[in-house]
């Protein structure tokens, strides 16, 4: 992977397939941090069409050029498909790349949901094959599409988040398991961009998600989960938000002309759409970034292999070269990408009043 | 064809099968197992010595189709196995098979494992190849003694063959390789075995095929029972076995 890349050139990317990534430039400016905080990256490497295995180790592998911190990929395709299967996709991502964390999305409740007892041992050896890069992301199933065009997605209910937090819990557990040497659970995200969602999240994943078309809906949302997460004795490790996004980079860039705003706007299943030119998405994540809004971004290229590329060589790239985002991975194993070094052990032990009351004042700044 | 099989090699040499049993499930001692690394570097080296399969231990260890599915991500033709030993069946037979459908489609027929429930969709080889400790499998995997064969040809029986106690090494003389060749090669001819699942020395760690590969495997060939080249894409074809009726 790079050590360092250059910036292409921004106004003129060219189309796929990806030109290699210009060479060694002056190191950035600054470190990788806004007012001490580092920015995450991760990238969705599913799609509306399953591909062949080759296609998910060469996205991922350019996630890891760019990188990233993760990626995540989704349930494949519907009907003739397993419950493990993106499990068994990443495992055979994971020897073709080095650093980048694997993370497949499993149905943890509902009718769909996966066994605690068949996602642990899997997730477990795909940890081991990755070496410690593995996570996963709690799925919930979407409430039914309402009838007339519209209409919002009805939220989910409470009880099936409790659900899907009690299969988290339990795969923690099952993970790290006796008869090996202790063992780092692997690292649970889960979409707390529901109200309902959020005691959840606030208890039981490493990492959340918020789809949120204004940077102020996305703070407070991180606020609220990162505040229950204290109230739940959660110790002082940081429990990162990043924003969810889908990103369709085909169009122009539009900024900086004066008044010309990057908006989101909301996409069909309930999630939230940007669309525009490379540039312009790293200007909406510095400013995300600046205002303190999110941990980082999570996308997922609408069009798999052109978005994605766009994203590396264009948006991620850019935010090396300002400084705002890493050139390499100073660890090894997805916690280490996230800081999250110290294994969450649950909300049974609750940690000293002062950290409880540090950790508060930190999930209100 | 009468006791030949498909695929055997000219001269009416019987083909030597090989596999080798990956120690994903650590030593007897317990304890963590051993690193992703080991494993696929023996991967690697039983591929390039042409073997037919890497077979791992369902019992112990990592869950195994999880791990062959980042196995074969390493590589390009070897088969990928899983069998449980007696009183060690999969949790979930169903979901196994299902599981292991899936690597065979994946890998264009590469996958076997416990034998699964009839009617699934056939796939790249048809279903993927039965394998297992016991019962009327097509791969047989039997004890260290070769014993009375089972004849057929719809069953493969491979006996285990240790390393650790081969004599093989960088400080062996090339006499116990030749031995060990000419017992392996004299077992399969007549026909007490059809091949051998070798166990590496654990304390070679990923080395621990090297020695097979470089000394006793040019031998077979030599003899003409161990092929030079895959000349298939299948595990059921390194095998020569027949897609089942149905």
């Amino acid at each position: 992977m790079p050590a360092h890349t250059s910036p292409p050139s921004f106004r003129t990317l060219p189309a796929a397939p990806a030109v290699p990534r210009p060479g060694p430039l002056a190191p950035p400016p600054a470190g990788p941090f806004v007012r001490g905080r580092t920015l995450h990256l991760a990238a969705a490497i599913g799609g509306r069409l399953p591909q062949d295995a080759a296609h998910y180790r060469e996205m991922a592998r350019l996630a890891e050029d760019g990188g990233l911190d993760f990626v995540t990929l989704g349930p494949v395709a519907a009907g003739a498909t397993g419950l493990l299967d993106a499990v068994a996709l990443l495992a055979g991502v994971a020897p073709a790349t080095d650093r980048i964390g694997v993370v497949p999305a499993l149905a943890a409740s509902g009718a769909e949901a996966a066994d605690p007892q068949a996602i642990a041992p899997a997730l477990a050896a795909l940890d081991w094959v990755s070496r410690g890069r593995a996570g996963w992301t709690v799925e919930v199933p979407a409430a039914p599409a309402p009838r007339g065009r519209g209409r919002a997605r009805p939220q989910r209910p409470e009880a099936l988040w409790r659900a899907a937090g009690d299969t988290a819990e339990a795969v923690r557990r099952l993970c790290g398991a006796p008869g090996g040497a202790p063992r780092t659970a692997p690292v649970t995200v889960l979409d707390a961009t529901e109200p309902a969602a959020r005691r959840t999240a606030a208890r039981h994943a490493d990492l959340a998600f918020v789809r949120a078309a204004r940077p102020d809906d996305a703070g407070r949302a991180r606020a609220e989960v990162q505040g229950l997460a204290a109230e739940a004795g959660r110790g002082p490790e940081p429990l990162p938000v990043l924003a969810d996004l889908a990103v369709d980079l085909c169009g122009g860039e539009r900024g900086p002309e004066p008044g010309a705003e990057i908006a989101l706007a909301a996409d069909a299943s309930g999630g939230v759409l940007f669309r525009g030119g490379p540039v312009d998405l790293a200007d909406l994540i510095a400013d995300w970034l600046r205002q303190g809004a999110v941990d980082g971004f999570h996308v997922r290229p609408v069009e798999p292999r052109r978005d994605l590329e766009r994203f590396v060589n264009g948006t991620a790239a850019l935010l090396q070269h300002r400084g705002l985002f890493r050139s390499f991975h100073p660890g090894s194993t997805l916690r280490e990408h996230l800081g999250l070094h110290r294994v969450w052990t649950g909300g049974a032990a609750l940690p000293p009043a002062g950290d409880r009351a540090g950790a508060r004042a930190g999930a209100a700044s | 064809m009468t006791g030949r099989q498909p695929g055997a090699r000219g001269g009416g040499v019987r083909p030597l099968h090989l596999a080798v049993l990956l120690p994903a499930g650590g030593g007897s001692g317990a304890g963590a197992p051993p690193d992703f690394a080991v494993c696929a570097a023996l991967a690697g080296a039983a591929e390039r010595a042409l073997f037919d399969f890497v077979l791992l231990d369902g019992s112990r260890g990592p869950e195994p189709v999880t791990v062959l599915h980042a196995l074969a991500a390493l590589t390009e033709r070897i088969g990928l196995a899983v069998a449980f030993p007696a009183g060690a069946a999969a949790r979930e037979p169903y979901d196994l098979a299902r599981r292991i459908a899936v690597l065979d489609r994946l890998t264009g027929g590469r996958a076997g494992g416990p034998p699964g429930p009839p009617g699934e969709p056939a796939g790249p080889q048809g279903p993927p190849v039965a394998v297992d400790f016991a019962g009327t499998p097509e791969v047989l995997l039997a004890g260290r003694a070769p014993g009375v064969r089972r004849r057929g040809r719809r069953v493969r029986v491979l006996s285990r063959l240790d390393l650790a106690g081969a004599g093989l090494g960088a400080d062996a003389d090339a006499g116990a390789a030749r031995t060990l060749a000419e017992r392996l090669h004299a077992q399969v001819q007549g026909t007490a075995t059809d091949g051998f699942v070798l166990s590496p020395d654990p304390a070679a760690g990923g080395a621990g095929l090297d020695a097979f590969a470089e000394q006793v495997a040019p031998l077979l060939r030599e003899r003409g029972s161990l092929r030079s080249a895959y000349t298939g894409t299948t595990l059921r074809e390194h095998l020569g076995l027949p897609r089942p009726a149905g």
